[in-house]
């Protein structure tokens, strides 16, 4: 068999495998075992697994990814979340549609605390669900709002997704964190000219409200002291050259750890409730490394990402078409797959055929940032998009009365925001760059 | 993607239950245990005095440690992550059937990771391998990290079994 045969036969047994529900560590791991037993031998492979798992879990970068975590399990427990909406609510929330829109913004806000997805979009819902259904707020328009307010919790930084490419590219996760920092506010301000244009043709899906006095708007601000004092260690910290992402991570987490217990959030039972949410996000996020190890180390003795690399930089077409080309590859894979693991898998292989090519004449590290940023964005549309959207699944199981297919039709109007904001990402790279160029 | 909780529930899935909970709990000591040691690390040089010896290669074995507890509750609660939506049309007993090929797969991939883990345990302790600063030894980290290791084996095998019962009783 030639290399590109056993790769494509590799990828393929794995693809029929996650079709067939098995979990995607698996998919990856079994059909990778074994390619690489047949082609390396039974003692390599052993061999080879013999540091697999200590190697992978013992990664200093990668330890921003549990403490990041972490961080925002106590920010969840500790009620920030809560606060944060009641502030964003005591602002907009008078406008028609407005708790929508303050729903964004505080999925955005907790963004700042939180790296994850998933995280941000299940306790926003448990917060902002109940009040906009008691407003009379549609179903569809409220879970649709928070299920991609939720993707703000990766777009805005600390950001997990952004740290696992990172890792794999061994780029700098502090100048990608800033980069992601202005598209993440793009999307904050799209997701919410939606909501405004959905309610103006509509306005029976958003009743508005009486507006807030002033005080208490500064009553609702006090509230959220903590999120806003955690960001700022935090990023002034990495950004001032105090400490690393991961020494930031752990700061970030011991600071929501200790305003969870000023709160009076914190006992033994919800610690616990924070412990099991970061095993299964992280024990989730290490399964799928292990997992792409092997499939990556097999897919390597077969050289099939040299050739493939060699075959894309040798392509006819312009660059750019080859980058675009890339990204839409990812969306149509996202439909078989969750993007996150999809990226583990792929980004050892691509990237370097990437940075191979010639984009925008940017030099090396800008055109890793920028791509990076493009990749983030479409494991952000990933987490939304039907068949396989983590955060419908989640707002779902939290709504159970609202039909999982009326929040994929409401998710589509935001869907065409999101595509907006990549093509504007894909052809002004300054957008990403402009504050990575200004700080460093 | 949202795993149903198994109905059958024997004595030894039990067991497993609540050493899947202490792993991760041990796990998640760990974790904050290293967060708040690097806390200290940064606040120590921050104030001018020196950082914690090795505060760095300290993280990195603890951080294995740390992982390989979480795994078996990960997994236990349906978070290895999987996907649902090409079988959805398919019967429950279908379904169940291919859990428990899947639950299969996992345990046999653990089983493996495990093993070699192991072996790695033993390797690392022949060769007297430590951390540069602190002398830590590896095996200890490499030997505090398995265990989670074969446990999410033994609870991937007993959930795919479970299913495995699932499907018949449908």
């Amino acid at each position: 068999m030639s290399s590109l045969q056993i790769g494509i036969t590799l990828f393929a047994a794995m693809l029929l495998l996650m079709a067939l529900r098995v979990p995607l560590s698996a998919s990856m791991f079994i059909p990778g075992a074994i390619g690489y037993w047949a082609m390396a031998g039974e003692g390599a492979l052993l061999n080879y697994l013999k540091g697999l798992a200590f190697a992978r879990f013992s990664v200093y970068d990668l330890s921003v990814i549990p403490l990041f975590i972490l961080m925002g399990q106590f920010a969840t427990q500790g009620g920030l979340s809560r606060a944060l909406f009641r502030f964003a609510n005591s602002l907009v929330g008078h406008f028609r549609g407005g708790m929508a829109m303050a729903s964004i913004y505080a999925c955005a806000a907790f963004g700042a605390v939180c790296g994850s997805s998933v995280a941000t979009a299940a306790t926003l819902s448990q917060v902002a669900l109940p009040e906009m259904r008691r407003h009379r707020y549609s179903g569809r328009l409220a879970t649709a709002t928070l299920a991609v307010g939720g993707t703000l919790g990766i777009l805005i930084p600390p950001s997990v997704p952004l740290v696992v490419y990172a890792i794999l590219t061994e780029q700098n996760i502090a100048k990608l964190f800033l980069a992601a920092f202005v598209p993440g506010l793009i999307a904050t301000l799209g997701y919410c000219l939606v909501i405004w244009l959905t309610v103006r043709l509509r306005p029976e899906l958003a009743p508005s409200q009486p507006r807030q006095s002033f005080d208490a708007r500064i009553k609702a601000l006090v509230e959220v002291w903590p999120v806003a004092a955690v960001f700022a260690v935090v990023f002034g910290g990495i950004y001032a050259g105090v400490f690393t992402p991961t020494e930031g991570a752990a700061v970030g987490a011991a600071g929501t750890f200790f305003a969870a217990l000023i709160r009076n959030e914190l006992n033994w039972k919800t610690f616990r409730t924070c412990i099991y949410g970061t095993a299964e996000t992280a024990g989730m996020i290490f399964l799928i490394f292990l997992g792409a190890d092997m499939l990556n180390g097999a897919l390597a003795l077969s050289q099939m990402p040299t050739h493939l690399s060699d075959w894309i930089t040798g392509l006819e077409w312009s660059p750019l078409t080859i980058v675009a080309g890339i990204i839409a590859l990812y969306i149509v894979l996202g439909f078989f797959m969750d993007e996150l693991s999809a990226v583990i898998l792929t980004i050892p292989v691509i990237f370097p055929a990437v940075m191979g090519l010639d984009l925008w004449g940017l030099d090396y590290s800008d055109k890793a940032i920028w791509f990076g940023i493009l990749v983030l964005m479409v494991m952000q549309i990933g987490l939304v998009h039907p068949p396989v959207g983590l955060n419908i699944y989640i707002i779902n199981s939290l709504a159970r009365d609202i039909p999982i297919l009326d929040t994929f039709k409401g998710v589509l109007p935001f869907l065409a925001s999101d595509f907006l904001r990549v093509i504007l990402l894909f052809l002004f790279p300054s957008i990403s760059l402009w504050l990575v160029r200004l700080l460093s | 993607m949202q795993a149903h909780e198994p109905v059958t529930t024997t004595r030894f899935s039990a067991t497993l239950g609540t050493l899947s909970a202490v792993s991760a709990l041990f796990g998640g000591t760990v974790l904050v245990a290293l967060a708040l040691m690097v806390c200290s690390s940064v606040a120590l040089r921050a104030t001018g005095f020196a950082p914690i010896l090795g505060d760095f290669e300290l993280l990195q074995v603890g951080l294995a440690v740390s992982i390989g507890g979480f795994l078996p509750w990960c997994h236990l609660k349906g978070s290895n992550m999987f996907i649902d939506f090409v079988t959805a049309r398919a019967s429950t007993r279908t379904q169940r059937r291919l859990d428990a090929f899947a639950g299969m797969l996992v345990a046999i991939m653990m089983a493996l990771i495990a093993w070699r883990a192991g072996a790695g345990a033993l390797a690392a302790k022949a060769s007297g391998e430590v951390t540069m600063l602190r002398g830590f030894p590896l095996w200890v980290s490499y030997a505090l990290m398995t265990p989670g290791l074969a446990l999410t084996s033994l609870v991937a095998l007993d959930l795919g079994w479970r299913r495995w019962k699932e499907a018949r009783n449908e």
